[in-house]
């Protein structure tokens, strides 16, 4: 639990890059462009006639 | 070891909880006056934008009472339910009571100040006032409460500002204020139609894929260039992602950071959106009026306020219409702020869906030791809860209006002094409260110059060119009706 007035657990400490962003960042990535790329096309279709 | 506790911990007892029981409080009457006629929400007070001063207060519903009476009655509502809830979280009510009201009326100060027509009136408005000149900054109420409450905060006797945070409480009040805004989303979807119903459509698709490279885009820029922790870039890439100040404190609540890291960021957020609400209009008039909805959608998707897309939102309609104009184009007026409005709408969606996303991954990945199991119940406790009272809150509105249980008229009558009066007055004590408990020698502690760097450099280079792009590929071609 950290301390709610802490100053020294700030942004100034590198924190080390876990696998789990890693995979959390891809996965959002990937599954941005897969679902822009379907919902272009569906907009296209359907509204941008 | 995760310690035992009941799925219905804390609903009597934790600021979240009471931000939901308090928003209920305020939208069932509003769903009961729209099934019966009885106005019961209509006493709300309103601020308008003025020249003269007895006209800035008045009640939501002004055939049911007068200016003085709203706001009192206002005060005095707003002042039982926020120490009911005080009472039960174990606060010292009293200190509570007397603090906060010196907060709520500062706020209408604040807000009435904001409001006035000089700072808040749009070019087109200028001749309905009387006035020649307006700096046209319709949401510059919430940068007065800020930079106000900065000066209570930090300027004032130590002894006042420390007292005067014992109301102060930012997460409280816009927590209160989303779930109200779910009302909002409600009537908007049930008022959708026809050209409507495409902008809103297009703008929920240019929305989840928004959302979903902001993010990650976002963060990756904190950790690997700024460094900043996982607890601040997790909070700021939300806040600059996602909904600015509400997914700021989502986020916080679902990956348990410290108070001072989403009260931080907001404070970037609303600095940032105002420079936004300045800039962006005159620039999309100058170099896309050609494609006024996108031009529209794009502030949606970039300007992280909602009072500073609206006013970016109608300060754009007014630019782009009146240069259209000059070339004997006449647009219905509205429909532009609308593309900006309806695509901030789906943003704001978004909060409840990605807090749980990040309770998940934080419960199971970034908080857990190695060896320690983290029960499923961590991901419930760590949700935040006042998003619940924000989905049914919508669904709620939403239901009853598809369904032709209860007209929109009805709805509207007795939901929009809740969607509108109510939750922008609460926004205006957030904003207030975040100005009085940010306490510059403890940002400067904290690094406040890299973080407002990583803010702008992520807002120039990643949200506003992609959110530019995402708004044209998906509004693109798309014309608002011609004027009757």
């Amino acid at each position: 639990m950290k301390d709610a007035d802490a100053t020294n657990d700030t942004h100034e400490v590198e924190e080390p890059w876990l696998p789990i962003e890693t995979k959390l960042v891809v996965s959002s990535v990937v599954g941005g462009i897969a679902i822009l790329i379907v919902l272009a096309i569906f907009v296209h279709m359907f509204i941008l006639r | 070891m995760p310690e035992q506790r009941r799925w219905y911990a804390g609903m009597a007892s934790t600021e979240d909880w009471w931000a939901v029981w308090i928003g209920l409080f305020f939208v069932l009457p509003g769903i009961l006056a729209a099934a019966t006629g009885v106005d019961l929400t209509g006493w709300i007070v309103k601020f308008s934008k003025w020249v003269d001063i007895t006209e800035p207060i008045r009640a939501s519903h002004k055939e049911l009472l007068g200016p003085g009476a709203s706001l009192v009655l206002s005060y005095v509502i707003f002042t039982l339910a926020t120490c009911t809830g005080a009472k039960f979280m174990q606060w010292d009510v009293k200190k509570y009571f007397i603090a906060w009201t010196i907060i709520f009326w500062l706020t209408v100060v604040f807000y009435i100040v904001g409001q006035n027509a000089y700072i808040a009136a749009t070019s087109l408005e200028r001749e309905k006032y009387g006035i020649d000149w307006s700096l046209s900054l319709g949401g510059a109420y919430y940068i007065i409460a800020l930079f106000a409450g900065l000066f209570l905060g930090n300027l004032t006797p130590k002894a006042f500002r420390t007292f005067l945070k014992e109301a102060a409480k930012p997460e409280w009040f816009i927590k209160v204020a989303i779930v109200c805004l779910g009302t909002k989303l409600g009537l908007k979807a049930i008022e959708a139609t026809g050209f409507a119903m495409h902008l809103l459509f297009a703008g929920c698709c240019a929305t989840i894929a928004a959302y979903l490279l902001f993010w990650p885009l976002a963060y990756t820029v904190c950790r690997k260039i700024f460094k900043l922790t996982k607890e601040w870039s997790a909070c700021l890439a939300s806040a600059i992602s996602i909904c600015g100040v509400s997914a700021s404190i989502a986020t916080g609540g679902a990956i348990r950071a410290r108070p001072i890291v989403p009260i931080m960021i907001s404070s970037l957020v609303v600095v940032f959106a105002v420079s936004e609400l300045i800039i962006l209009p005159g620039l999309l008039t100058k170099y896309w009026s050609n494609e006024p909805i996108v031009a529209g959608a794009s502030l949606g998707l970039t300007v992280k306020t909602d009072g500073a897309d609206a006013a970016a939102g109608a300060i754009l309609d007014e630019l782009i219409r009146a240069k259209a104009a000059g070339q004997g184009i006449h647009w219905d007026e509205g429909w532009i702020l609308a593309s900006a409005i309806m695509t901030k709408i789906w943003i704001d969606m978004f909060i409840g869906i990605w807090a749980f996303v990040l309770a998940v991954v934080w419960v199971w990945y970034i908080d857990r030791r190695p060896g320690e199991t983290v029960p499923k119940s961590e991901i419930w406790f760590r949700f935040p809860k006042f998003v619940l009272g924000y989905f049914i809150a919508w669904f709620l509105v939403m239901g009853l209006g598809l369904a032709d249980i209860l007209s929109f008229e009805s709805l509207e009558f007795g939901i929009k002094p809740i969607e509108g009066s109510l939750r922008k007055f609460f926004f205006m004590l957030t904003f207030t409260s975040i100005g009085i408990v940010t306490d510059f020698r403890e940002l400067a502690k904290e690094g406040l110059g890299r973080l407002a760097a990583a803010y702008g450099t992520i807002l120039v280079f990643i949200i506003i060119p992609i959110g530019l792009f995402l708004a044209w590929l998906f509004h693109h071609g798309m014309m608002p009706p011609t004027a009757p």
